[in-house]
């Protein structure tokens, strides 16, 4: 009966072995949570196989959730918290600048989207400063600046490293309220630009000619047809 | 009352020739030359369809050379009737 007895714990051993092996073979991040059994083994040998069982059985399962999502886990991390390791969270600070003057703009809403479409606000310092905290690193954003007298800017920042922080640069182009769009001629109430062209008889007709004199209706036309 | 075009002078002596024989009306007013559309450029009248003319648009300037009042025309074939212009000009 002894011998039987002791055959069965070295089979149950060399079975054990042969599963730690395995488990050893899996990964870079299961090494770590298998090292400790393998410290254990040793005490097993001399126990009853009845308890080795339920010391080995958890280790097994914790290999199949934990190695193959994560590779990147640090080895000394706890299995429960692999869930939240892609909460990862950067910083995103940046600098909005009067590209003409290079004032820093305050008061500027700034709104930062990430790739899910979820939008978050800021509104620059006096300094021109603004920051976005808890960002989700390694995805790419959208920053766009869209003030009253600036033109609209929008650019997506690359996905950021992790705890790293990003610095950007702004520099809004001043709208001019004289400017209307091509073809569409001159503002009411800014001065009228001079000429000096030739009429039909080749004299020399200009704007100033009639300057503190009489009004002018300057007719534009496409000419002969 | 002054008119600015693409033409020519000679263009231009022809348009005045051609509505005195058609209509028997005399332009009593200049036709200017802007054949490199400088003047069009600045006046920001360039036809955004066909760059190489101006578009219809009328302004009136007063004596300090300030633009009073603009009328821009979005049919190139539309002119601007001369009896709105006069009640623009009573206007100022």
């Amino acid at each position: 009966m002894a011998i039987k007895e002791r055959l069965t714990r070295v089979q149950l051993l060399m079975l054990l072995a042969a599963m730690l092996m395995l488990c050893l073979g899996c990964g870079t991040a299961d090494e770590s949570i298998v090292e400790p059994d393998t410290t254990v083994e040793p005490e097993v040998s001399t126990e009853e196989p009845d308890s080795v069982i339920p010391i080995d059985m958890p280790v097994e399962e914790v290999d199949e959730s934990t190695v193959q999502p994560d590779p990147v886990i640090p080895a000394d991390m706890p299995a429960e918290e692999v869930g939240d390791v892609e909460e990862v969270v950067t910083t995103v600070r940046g600098l909005v600048l009067d590209q003409i003057t290079k004032a820093p703009l305050s008061n500027v809403r700034v709104q930062l989207t990430d790739e899910a479409g979820v939008a978050s606000e800021a509104l620059t310092t006096a300094a021109g400063v603004f920051e976005f905290e808890n960002v989700t690193a390694n995805e790419g954003l959208t920053v766009s600046i869209d003030p009253d007298e600036y033109e609209k800017q929008e650019f997506v920042v690359d996905p950021i490293p992790v705890g790293e922080t990003v610095k950007v640069q702004v520099e809004l182009i001043p709208l001019n309220p004289d400017q209307l769009p091509e073809g569409d001629g001159l503002v009411v109430g800014v001065q009228a630009p001079d000429f000096n062209l030739p009429d039909s008889d080749e004299e020399m007709v200009a704007l100033a000619d009639y300057a503190g004199k009489q009004k002018v209706v300057l007719v534009f036309d496409r000419g002969e047809w | 009352m002054l008119s600015i075009s693409t033409d020519n002078a000679a263009q231009a002596k022809s348009a005045i020739a051609k509505v005195k024989n058609q209509r028997n009306v005399d332009i009593a007013f200049p036709l200017l030359s802007d054949a490199n559309l400088e003047t069009i450029e600045a006046y920001n009248a360039r036809d955004p369809l066909n760059r190489r003319i101006a578009r219809p648009m009328t302004y009136i300037i007063d004596e300090a050379g300030v633009i009073r009042w603009k009328f821009l025309d979005v049919r190139n074939g539309n002119r601007l009737k001369s009896d709105r212009i006069i009640a623009e000009l009573k206007g100022l």
